[in-house]
């Protein structure tokens, strides 16, 4: 039997949320900490992470940069 | 009213609970944790479905992901289970590249747990006002 569009979305929407989940894991620990203090914890991303931040902001700058070259 | 916090819709439709039980068991298999409830479990549920076919603006569907974050319905994962569901809802919004990396990092960092309420606010009022 085909899925429903809900089932549709919902299958898609899981996906994505799971894809994020599994691309952000390594910043959690396991446990439960923010139930039991009230503070949630994340790891930081390091040097390596802030460069590719730096990487993307440049990049989409110069995207912006481009795109509004061409309209005008 | 405000570009971001305000924007109502049914925000949790595609998500029954159900998905978020099996998107939490896949993440303690990645990492080879235990999979199972606590005894929030049940109650977390329920809230859960009560709301998941009700409209509300995007700052509360937050503020709800938070809380079933701290409310810990799993042992392991609940972080970046109820995280990564608030990082997907940021695709619903109509947010330019660079508003889109704010929100992501601000949604984020409060659902972890690392931003406070009032922190939250502040950089939710800025996206929401001065974008």
């Amino acid at each position: 039997m085909n899925p429903t569009i809900q089932e549709q979305e919902e299958q898609a929407f899981f996906d994505e949320a799971l894809a994020e989940a599994l691309r952000i894991t390594d910043r959690f620990v396991a446990e439960p900490v923010f139930a039991r203090t009230g503070q949630g914890v994340l790891m930081s991303r390091g040097v390596e992470g802030m460069k590719a931040d730096e990487e993307l902001l440049r990049a989409t700058a110069a995207t912006k940069t481009q795109t509004d070259g061409k309209v005008q | 009213m405000a570009k971001f916090s305000d924007v109502s819709r049914v925000w949790f439709q595609a998500m029954p609970w159900e998905r978020v039980v099996a998107m939490n068991e896949q993440l303690c298999a990645a990492r080879s944790a235990l999979h199972n409830s606590t005894s929030a479990s049940g109650a977390v549920a329920e809230a859960w479905q009560e709301r998941q076919h009700r409209e509300m603006t995007f700052r509360k569907a937050v503020d709800l992901l938070r809380w079933r974050h701290q409310a810990a319905p799993f042992c392991f994962f609940n972080g970046n289970t109820f995280a990564a569901i608030a990082l997907t809802l940021l695709g619903k919004l109509e947010a330019s590249p660079a508003e889109g990396a704010a929100l992501r990092s601000a949604v984020g960092h409060y659902v972890a747990g690392v931003l406070g309420m009032a922190e939250f606010a502040q950089m939710m009022e800025t996206l929401d006002h001065n974008s």
